[in-house]
């Protein structure tokens, strides 16, 4: 240890100087907690293990997905057909392999739509108290009603398709990511650097997204991963419950339904999809947590 | 404590009426006639005039709104747009009850795995049981109830063949009967539910054995069984009631796709049902009733708050 | 002047685990306690008092956050050699504390008549009836206006300083031979202050009790105490008598604390000594004297070698180099 550490500091340029390097040391030593927190960055390998399947499926499937072979139905894991065939036939393996793609790609629409129309009605409640009341009643309103109750309603409405089950979830999810936004923005506008950019005559506008937005991305991004994981599950339970993506897609939640028709003589169509949903969302829980870990400092 | 009560009571109103306001909607969402959309596409012109008719589909809309209030403080849900046109109410009271009790063994189970385990990890915090409990929780997270309904299906009704696979037998039926049908959903929808509480329990009994109160005790002497009996246990009422509350309404939220998997004839059986013969009229009916217990449920929730610590009716 | 002595620490040391390695809070301290008696313990914030108060008390968890070294004896026995589950039968009863903060200590969900009933009943197996009797008592040893009104109220219902007051009953009611009030004043207003030291000075001469007063005011400690030890960075860096603390101070930390008191008869104009810097984080303890960094007298033997605490008299005891020639 070095003497000089310990010398007294006597200006405000010094102890600017060391509370500097303290919030450096402070995220060195958070990032350094990311990496060496293992769950974390396994569920991060998780999650890009899926990606990468959704985007390559076509080259990885072994099958069409779509093929129907009446001749091998229900036929258990082999060689030929890695995870068994389904009831007309289907191989079960590329209906996995591009069921990712549906997952995914559900998750990530929805999560980012929803980080979005989040940031945006949290911003704005956050400046004007009728705005605020509003919003905010509309966002309570649309939390009362379970989840999965209000997408089915919205399926039921809209009509069976990939595109309406990513608007039924959107809306779904935007009223938990804006609550979330708008805390935070009510927090940031209360920091001394935020009353500063308003005495010297910023324009609210300015305000609002160069200084506040970008420190309530955090949180929102937070939220947006476990946005994306139950975005997983609800397209999963509404395909299952068949208010989903429009029959014959390949779709995890709709090969769980069919897998569970047959659930007595084929555990492998439960199996395999069960397997990936879960695995997938367990990676996205796991890497969100971490996220938060390092991102937010209310958490910790 | 009255007035606290009261103010609660009043402040549920406005979010209430959001709530109705929400469900109303949701039907007009669709795009076009909802006549149409619900007779489907070759109805023949009188038959949707005549369910415009009869749904007050002419009406403006606030109007369209406030009658459907109306009956609803009347206590009429409205007919089913189904073909049997059964009263809506009559049905929901049919479905009502395997739905309640589902709600209530399924939080039953969530209290018995989140309280004992959350406090558990939360003493022996930093050690192999709290990371086992932790991994726990993050499992119950990641697994989808009906996953995990599927998971339990195939090991205790297909291979162990201890409980039917699907079906539901009333109490009268006989209680081993009953429970033998009911014991599987309810584990199932509780599970999920669980694993969140576990990590609430978990944290606020935490926060609690760190406070400055449970030092004082501890350097009056306190037992350590005494300490986490009396002083923390107490404190942690507040979040025993949330876990109640909170899991009562998950196990409502969740039961719809529960029900319907274990064939239980519950409301959300009936949602899923009516799904397929795009009845609106059960759904929106199931939707805001749902909401509604929701709500009610918060406020108590909410007013037990205020019994248990007396902080809270004095803020 | 007959002393008896209740408490003897020996050579203590608390070492806490934390993610940034083990951290050592107090090294090696060493102090007596005498019946009727109150030491002040001072210093800056960090010193270590409360770690020290805390550590008598083996209120840290040993299993997972704390190391404690050395000996505490409290009639001749060491406490640390006490097998933990019988501490409880020292907290309340032989030792007991009062916290600094009596709003987050009180529990907020109990009435203040049954958290002084508490120590009570389970010390001295009191029946409720019996138990409610030495509340009320206690309430008005205190000097709490109609007891029998505030006994059923809740740590909300009540003022900071009757809170206070409150803390003081519970660590009281056992009648303890030793009482620790750590920083007993730092939350409270000027006057309520003066009040409660009062109540303190008063309680340990009519209980004949030993009070170990931790603080940093050393106005309340020339008021109060009877001896004082003073703390730096885990450290004792002299212990003498109250008087020569104030008439004769040996250790520049404390001639420092003592010329940073404002006084009455000061030059006005004069501006207030200070001493240079803050103290330094636990894992950046110097090399040589823990004070040379901030000391305007150090010299290099200061700063590499570590002075030990010697005695310079019968009654007072200093830690550095400057005595020594």
């Amino acid at each position: 240890m070095t003497n000089d550490m310990n010398i007294p500091f006597e200006s405000k340029e010094e102890l600017e100087e060391i509370r500097k390097t303290l919030v450096k040391e402070q995220r060195e030593l958070k990032r350094k907690k990311f990496l060496k927190n293992k769950m974390s960055v396994a569920g991060l390998c998780i999650v890009i293990i899926m990606i990468i399947i959704a985007i390559f499926a076509p080259s990885i499937a072994t099958h069409d997905p779509y093929e129907t072979n009446v001749m091998e139905s229900l036929l258990p894991p082999s060689a030929q057909h890695w995870f068994g065939t389904d009831k007309i036939g289907r191989d079960v393996f590329s209906r996995v392999i591009y069921g990712a793609r549906i997952s995914l790609f559900v998750g990530v629409s929805v999560g980012g739509i929803s980080a979005v129309l989040g940031l945006i009605i949290g911003l704005y409640a956050s400046t004007n108290k009728v705005l605020d009341n509003i919003l905010m009643r509309c966002c309570d309103g649309l939390r009362s009603i379970p989840n999965l109750l209000l997408a089915i309603t919205l399926m039921t409405v809209l009509g069976a398709a990939l595109k309406n089950v990513i608007i039924s979830l959107a809306i779904v999810s935007t009223p938990g990511v804006a609550r979330m936004a708008r805390s935070s923005a009510l927090v940031v506008r209360e920091q001394t650097y935020v009353e500063a950019m308003r005495c010297l005559g910023a324009k609210k506008s300015r305000i609002l997204w160069k200084h506040i937005a970008p420190n309530i991305l955090a949180p929102v991004i937070v939220q947006m991963t476990f946005a994306f994981a139950s975005a997983i599950i609800a397209e999963a339970s509404l395909s299952f419950l068949g208010a989903g993506v429009p029959s014959g897609t390949p779709s995890w939640g709709s090969m769980l339904s069919e897998g569970k028709a047959v659930i007595y003589s084929a555990w492998w169509m439960i199996a395999f999809p069960g397997a990936f949903t879960a695995l997938t969302v367990l990676g996205l829980n796991l890497f969100g947590d971490g996220l938060r870990d390092l991102l937010d400092p209310l958490t910790n | 404590m009255k007035k606290y009560i009261v103010n609660r009571i009043l402040s549920v109103i406005p979010v209430l009426i959001i709530v109705s306001i929400v469900v109303f909607s949701l039907l007009h969402l669709t795009p076009g006639d909802p006549a149409i959309a619900i007779l489907g596409e070759d109805a023949t012109q009188e038959a949707i005039d005549e369910l415009r008719e009869r749904m007050g589909l002419n009406d403006p809309i606030p109007v369209q709104y406030l009658n459907w209030l109306n009956d609803i403080f009347h206590g009429d849900f409205g007919t089913s747009t189904a073909s049997s046109g059964e009263a809506v109410t009559s049905m929901i009271a049919s479905h009502f009850i395997p739905t309640l009790q589902l709600a209530i063994y399924s939080t039953i189970v969530t209290v018995l795995l989140a309280v004992p385990l959350g406090m558990l990890a939360a003493r022996k915090r930093g050690t192999v049981v709290d990371h086992g409990v932790t991994v726990l929780a993050l499992c119950g997270i990641s697994l989808p109830s009906f996953l995990f309904g599927l998971g339990m299906m195939m090991l205790f009704a297909v291979k162990l063949r201890w409980v039917p696979v699907s079906g539901y037998k009333a109490m009268s039926a006989g209680l081993g009967a009953h429970f033998r049908t009911m014991i599987i959903p309810a584990v199932s929808l509780g599970f999920m539910h669980s694993a969140f509480m576990m990590r609430m329990t978990r944290a606020s009994m935490l926060e609690v054995l760190n406070s400055d109160y449970i030092k004082m005790a501890k350097s009056k002497g306190v037992k350590e069984l005494w300490l986490v009996a009396k002083h923390a246990l107490r404190n942690s009422l507040v979040t025993l009631v949330t876990v109640i509350g909170q899991g009562f309404i998950g196990a409502l939220s969740g039961a719809t796709i529960v029900e319907s998997m274990f064939g239980i004839p519950g409301m959300g059986s009936l949602v899923v049902n009516s799904i397929g013969r795009r009845d609106f009229q059960v759904i929106q009916a199931v939707v805001l009733l749902i909401a509604v217990i929701n709500v009610v449920m918060n406020l108590v929730i909410d007013i037990l708050y205020g019994i248990v610590d007396p902080r809270i009716r004095l803020s | 002047m007959s002393k008896e002595e209740i408490l003897e620490v020996k050579n203590l040391s608390t070492t806490f685990r934390t993610e940034r390695g083990d951290l050592k809070a107090i090294d090696g301290v060493s102090f007596e306690v005498y019946k009727g008696e109150i030491l002040g313990v001072v210093g800056e914030s960090g010193c270590g008092k409360s770690v020290t108060s805390q550590s008598i008390l083996r209120l840290y968890d040993e299993k997972y956050t704390a190391k404690y070294d050395g000996e505490i004896l409290l009639d001749g026995k060491n406490i640390f050699d006490i097998p933990l589950k019988k501490m409880q039968e020292i907290r309340g009863a032989k030792i007991s504390m009062v916290f600094q903060d009596a709003l987050s200590s009180l529990n907020p969900v109990l009435k203040i008549g049954d958290q002084i009933m508490e120590p009570l009943r389970i010390h001295q197996k009191l029946g409720k009836k019996e138990a409610r009797e030495r509340t009320l008592e206690m309430l008005r040893l205190v000097g709490i206006p109609a007891p029998d009104k505030r006994i059923d109220q809740y740590p909300h219902e009540l003022s900071g300083g009757m809170r206070q007051r409150v803390m003081i009953a519970i660590a009281l009611a056992c009648r303890p031979q030793l009482l620790i009030a750590d920083e007993p004043t730092t939350a409270l207003d000027v006057t309520i202050q003066a009040q409660i030291m009062d109540l303190i000075v008063d309680l340990n001469k009519k209980l004949d009790m030993g009070v170990i007063l931790i603080t940093h005011d050393l106005a309340v400690v020339a008021e109060t105490c009877s001896r004082v030890v003073v703390m730096y960075l885990g450290q004792i860096v002299e212990e003498a008598d109250v008087n020569d603390i104030f008439d004769n101070p040996k250790h520049p930390y404390t001639l420092g604390l003592i010329k940073s008191i404002p006084r009455l008869d000061g030059d006005p104009n004069e501006r207030l000594y200070m001493i240079k810097g803050t103290v330094p984080l636990l894992n950046q303890i110097p090399n040589g004297c823990r004070f040379a960094p901030r000391c305007p007298y150090a010299t290099d033997k200061c700063r590499t070698n570590m002075p030990e605490l010697k005695a310079v008299s019968p009654t007072q005891k200093v830690r550095c180099w400057m005595v020594e020639e």
